[in-house]
């Protein structure tokens, strides 16, 4: 009973949340550009240089917000990069096996939205818009949010965080390629940090989570290593940024592809099908079984606490618990914001206990026809992406992509970063539930 | 008013995560102990690992919080490196045996020198209007050379898509009907679509089909991390490309030894498909 009630509010809320966020994008574009100039160090007046991720970690000097510079604060070519269809055949059903559909394996990404983190309450750094109302000044003398000098000091920093769910490429091509299922719905707030009362008061925290205090053991911490030996080394064979000298020119000694003059074409090459097969879903699985690390930045954080030292390593550890609360979340929301839409293998089968049962169907549920729901963050289904203060290329959720450098000298950006965040989907392309429901194939 | 709205949106958000029953067993499922286990369990079986006499566990917790081991790996060069930085702050990884490290160092760098020397491709190009047939032939060649033990991958790139895209790309299912079992899993598994324009533009693709040989330095090839060695352009059996390329580098021969020692199996084409060739011709 008390959950319904809960879920109507929410459908209100939201709506009303999703029809407000409609009518202040205009007025954030607008503010965006008129205030993101910027000077430089010696006090002259600075402008764009290049354009696009290319540009990603050289100099850059005119802090625009990534919603008013949208075409070059994202990198779209990761649509066609990822997007691929096999030959593989396979139905999806109805409620009765009559009623089936027969579709072909695919795999594809898209930007799902920002995470973004600020040291202001209610600033909005995607859009340069700073809600100045009563509310957010309340928020910043507020008792319950702020923590006292000593907690800070002792358990890192903290800041706010914010999600920000924009599907841009459903918003764009809608109904257009129908053998593609992008996400639906318009720009919403499904996360703000300045309402959620565990964000900075760990204790309401580990109340509510107590199982990630007990992953700090000695197994924990082994598999802290092994999760961040794999999550690099996916990233570099998938071809993404990485801070890490596991880039792949490093690592094999081969060389950079397009400019050896004694490289040799023929020999010890390798074949991808068993790449694909074998490694690749045995590195992400690694990095899915070991939930409560995010690759190489460590153990998901206790509430907004991160150690303070790198803004943008600092932002990924907060993106990796507010997927998990919007994980959690969208198991009970009507509105669902993340899920689970791809193979992503989990290493949970035996598991027994009260629980076994829901935690192996959601583990192992095939998202091949239909999204579902899966409470826990899942590493390898996402890619993040700076889009602010610099713009950088993207990389595995996890992976050290970015390091402190990429952000320094950057006029005004203080600990303001916003990542986008791209979300892959492994389906039946022609038969997937695309709107998650029972009837109908796209 | 409106921003009260969104912030008991995020706030009821936030407490009906909690209040949900299932959600919590499973989070309280998962704090169990057989958890563990099983995490201690799936490491074992991923590295051989044994942990034991752990017996400071305090100590050991709050070296958690004062080393920062995450930070002290991202300076490792290699995952040797990443190992000995490990060892010297982790004490669970200075308890493993030289047997044990060694295995693990090996398991890692085998996924990692996966990649050494990097990936070959067979790039494809092709639009609707070339014949199945065509395509599909291509893919069987491919999937013989892998048989004989030849790492050569492929990727089909497709310019364009037509209207009934559904209809066109269900129907390469009846060409597979054509083909023997044993050749249709060359086909399916070295069927990889993909739509992606930059290709075409960066080897200057203006018509199809087209056949490009490249080493890509990643699993997934793009137009800056692939260099080609070799471009033909017009119709033309993957037998017939190694050929004109062994011409220039004889150790291509090889390649076309194999595929002329191996029968090809070649559909006959249906009139529609026949009409198909000549409008494109």
């Amino acid at each position: 009973m008390f959950k319904n009630i809960l879920n109507i509010i929410l459908i209100i809320m939201v709506s009303s949340s999703l029809s407000f966020a409609e009518n202040t994008t205009t007025t954030n574009v607008n503010t965006g550009t008129s205030s993101a100039s910027t000077v430089d160090n010696s006090g002259n007046p600075t402008t764009t240089e290049g354009g696009g991720f290319n540009a990603s970690v050289q100099t850059k000097t005119k802090l625009q917000d990534p919603l008013s510079n949208l075409f070059e604060s994202t990198q779209w070519d990761l649509f066609l990069k990822e997007f691929e269809l096999n030959m593989k055949v396979g139905t999806c059903c109805n409620d009765n096996i009559l009623d089936c559909a027969i579709g072909l394996e695919a795999h594809m990404i898209e930007p799902l939205g920002y995470v973004e983190q600020t040291q202001k309450p209610m600033y909005f750094p995607f859009a340069n818009l700073t809600l100045a109302t009563s509310v957010s000044s309340i928020l910043k003398g507020d008792s319950l949010q702020n923590s006292s000098e000593d907690d800070t000091t002792s358990r890192g920093q903290t800041g706010d965080a914010h999600f920000l769910y924009v599907p841009i490429m459903g918003m764009i091509f809608k109904k257009k390629l129908n053998f593609v299922c992008f996400h639906k719905g318009n720009l919403a707030f499904p996360y703000l940090s300045e309402f959620d009362p565990t964000w900075k008061k760990d204790y309401y925290y580990m109340k509510m989570i107590p199982h990630m205090i007990e992953m700090f053991s000695p197994q924990g911490l082994l598999s802290s290593i092994f999760d961040c030996i794999a999550t690099e080394s996916a990233n570099a064979l998938l071809g993404y940024q990485s801070g890490s000298s596991l880039d792949m020119s490093q690592v094999s000694g081969a060389g950079e592809v397009g400019d050896s003059t004694d490289y040799d074409l023929i020999g010890d090459s390798n074949k991808v099908t068993d790449f694909e097969k074998s490694s690749l879903s045995k590195l992400n699985g690694i990095r899915d079984t070991f939930y409560f690390i995010n690759g190489c930045n460590g153990y998901a954080p206790i509430g907004g606490y991160a150690s303070g030292g790198d803004p943008i390593t600092d932002l990924q550890l907060r993106w990796y618990g507010i997927q998990g609360l919007m994980h959690a979340g969208s198991t009970l929301s009507p509105v669902p914001f993340l899920y689970k839409s791809t193979n992503a293998n989990f290493m949970f089968a035996g598991i027994s206990g009260e629980a076994t049962k829901e935690v192996k169907d959601m583990a192992i549920q095939d998202t091949m026809c239909k999204w579902s729901n899966f409470p826990l963050q899942i590493d390898s289904q996402y890619l993040l992406q700076l889009a602010y203060p610099t713009v950088g290329k993207a990389h595995e959720n996890g992976s050290t992509g970015v390091t402190v450098s990429t952000a320094k000298n950057i006029p005004g950006a203080a600990n303001s970063a916003v990542y986008v965040v791209w979300g892959r989907r492994d389906y039946y392309a022609f038969a997937y539930f695309c709107d998650g429901g029972k009837k109908g194939h796209k | 008013m409106k921003l009260l709205k969104i912030g008991l949106a995020s706030l009821i958000l936030t407490i009906s995560v909690f209040a949900n029953d299932n959600n919590f067993k499973i989070r309280k499922a998962l704090s169990n102990n057989q958890y563990k286990e099983k995490v201690f369990s799936v490491m074992e079986e991923l590295k051989n690992i044994q942990i034991n006499n752990i017996n400071n566990l305090d100590t050991y917790k709050k070296r958690i919080y004062s080393e920062d081991i995450e930070k002290s790996l991202k300076k490792a060069n290699s995952p040797e490196e990443m190992l000995e930085i490990a060892e010297g702050i982790d004490p669970i990884a200075s308890e493993m045996t030289l047997s044990q490290k060694k295995d693990l160092i090996k398991k890692l760098r085998y996924i990692i020198n996966k990649n050494k020397g990097g990936f070959d491709y067979l790039l494809y190009f092709y639009s609707k209007s070339v014949p199945k047939l065509d395509v599909t032939n291509i893919l069987q060649e491919i999937g013989i050379l892998q048989h004989n033990g030849i790492n050569l991958n492929t990727k089909q790139y497709m310019i364009g898509y037509p209207k009934d895209y559904k209809d066109y790309m269900l129907s390469w299912r009846d060409k597979l009907n054509s083909y023997p079992i044993k050749q249709r899993k060359y086909v399916v598994n070295n069927f990889h679509m993909k739509l992606d324009p930059r290709f075409f533009e960066v080897y200057d693709i203006k018509e199809v089909p087209a056949m490009a040989l490249v080493k890509c330095k990643n699993a997934i090839p793009e137009p800056d991390s692939c260099r080609i060695y070799y471009l033909s352009r017009g119709l033309s059996s993957v037998e017939t490309f190694f050929d004109k390329i062994s011409k220039l580098d004889k150790r291509y021969y090889k390649y076309v030894k194999i595929l002329q020692a191996n029968d090809i199996y070649i559909p006959i084409k249906n009139e529609e498909e026949n009409n198909n060739e000549k409008d494109t011709n």
